[in-house]
């Protein structure tokens, strides 16, 4: 659990938590939206449920959610927090930023959840994905996606070229061929994928 | 890129000329509100803080000063707290955001220090004291990327206008105080009843700097964390002394997981600082 804890002053906590995006202790992730004083409790909405439902502050996590690729159909797009001059401590619209789609496209959507929650599709999911024309790119972690330039499976790194992915013709296998430049991340690309 | 990197801050950003090591923002909320304006005049002013909710007000200092005075200085404010019966409460809002001057650094040396940072920071904001880690008011990198990404646009870019924002104002080491005073701010650590770990803190960020000082790049941290262990790292870093306050059972997962976290920026500072 959080450090940050506002005890039982749910006003204040209000203020901070209102219109904002947390995970809860059930491991799903909610759009807190008010505190409702008839049933004492935080009204919001699961994100993957679609459901409103009623949590104390004990049940909200205060941890900043992690975030990372985003999937959306036929793209991805790589978002990260600003620790902005916002006074929020959940995830607002206002406080990420990513590089493909204006914010309104991704809040508080059933891909931004599962991207929170570190819910991805597999390595060769998203290779065959892009190499048939389904999707432009596909995050396969938080961290990593491969998107299809036409010529080849690319490798981003929280969207930047690190490298590229192939099928070993021999074994048929998917091989990760990061640029001999970026050899410093294949730990983590074993660690994301494994995960 | 190699003549923004060897210029100092204080000339690239055009700044007013400031002596002095440190500047330290204490914040706090008190139990009773502060009436008396007087005994704290000629080092610390008094101010108002917005941010804060219980009886809060902050203590700054007026001018920047040398590492080695901070001490006394926080001793002789504990004294004139309690003169004035001014007992401060515990707080999530409240911190201590301590100022190191950039001034005579160099760009280069600025983001070596950035680099050689980012791997300890989980370590370093759990030193911090309660309710700092996830804390909105002093977002750590792992909590808060987009600091990361806006540093990396500045060295791909060679625009430091991409750290000039409120965008990055709240992280837990604040960049953007660069273009107001050439300071970094590190802004995590919490205010406690007993104002205890401010000495400590306020060395730790002078060590910090001066090891950033000491090594080639900020690659070699990535280096020492790989070959030796964090452990044997931040006992360089810091000394024996100061790494003891510092250590806990998993500091070694927590700093793999820092490395991760900035690598790919330590790699683009290294390559900018190194490339003839």
């Amino acid at each position: 659990m959080s450090e940050v804890n506002y005890g039982h002053d749910n006003d204040y906590a209000e203020t901070r938590l209102r219109n904002t995006i947390v995970k809860t202790v059930y491991n799903t992730v909610v759009l807190i939206e008010n505190f409702s004083y008839d049933e004492g409790k935080f009204y919001c909405t699961d994100i993957l449920a679609k459901a409103g439902l009623h949590l104390d502050l004990e049940e909200l996590d205060m941890n900043p959610v992690e975030l990372g690729f985003v999937n959306s159909p036929n793209n991805t797009d790589y978002i990260s927090r600003m620790p902005s001059r916002h006074y929020k401590q959940g995830l607002t619209a206002q406080t990420y930023k990513g590089g493909v789609y204006p914010n309104k496209n991704t809040f508080a959507t059933a891909s931004m959840a599962m991207c929170i929650l570190g819910i991805y599709p597999k390595l060769i999911d998203c290779v065959e994905s892009v190499s048939c024309g389904e999707a432009v790119s596909r995050g396969f972690s938080r961290n990593f996606s491969v998107s299809n330039t036409g010529e080849d499976n690319v490798l981003t790194f929280r969207g930047d070229y690190v490298g590229a992915v192939h099928f070993n013709s021999d074994n048929g296998l998917l091989q990760n061929r990061l640029d001999k430049k970026y050899n410093f991340l294949q730990e983590m690309l074993e660690y994301e994928t494994a995960a | 890129m190699k003549q923004l990197l060897d210029t100092k801050i204080v000339d690239l950003l055009d700044l007013k000329h400031t002596k002095g090591d440190v500047g330290i923002e204490i914040e706090m909320e008190l139990e009773t509100p502060y009436i008396s304006t007087t005994p704290f005049k000629n080092v610390w002013r008094l101010e108002g803080d917005g941010s804060l909710k219980v009886n809060g007000v902050e203590f700054v200092l007026k001018k920047p000063v040398e590492f080695s005075y901070v001490g006394t200085l926080i001793d002789n404010l504990k004294v004139k707290l309690k003169e004035n019966d001014m007992t401060i409460l515990p707080s999530i809002r409240a911190g201590v955001h301590v100022h190191v001057n950039m001034q005579q650094s160099t760009l280069g040396q600025m983001y070596n220090m950035l680099g050689c940072y980012y791997p300890m920071e989980t370590v370093l904001t759990r030193f911090c004291g309660n309710g700092r880690e996830g804390n909105l008011f002093c977002l750590r990198s792992r909590d808060a990327a987009g600091v990361l990404k806006r540093l990396e646009l500045s060295i791909k870019q060679e625009a430091l206008h991409y750290l000039d924002t409120d965008d990055i104002r709240y992280a837990a080491l604040n960049i953007r105080s660069l273009f107001n005073y050439g300071t970094l701010e590190f802004r995590a650590l919490a205010t406690t009843p007993d104002l205890g770990l401010i000495e400590d803190w306020t060395k730790m960020a002078q060590k910090l700097k001066e090891y950033s000082e000491r090594v080639n790049s900020c690659w070699d941290c990535m280096y020492h964390i790989s070959g030796n262990g964090g452990r044997s790292w931040l006992m360089e870093v810091f000394g024996p002394e100061l790494f003891a306050k510092l250590d806990y059972p998993d500091l070694e997962r927590d700093i793999i997981r820092d490395s991760r976290n900035c690598q790919y920026l330590n790699s683009l500072i290294t390559e900018a600082t190194h490339n003839d």
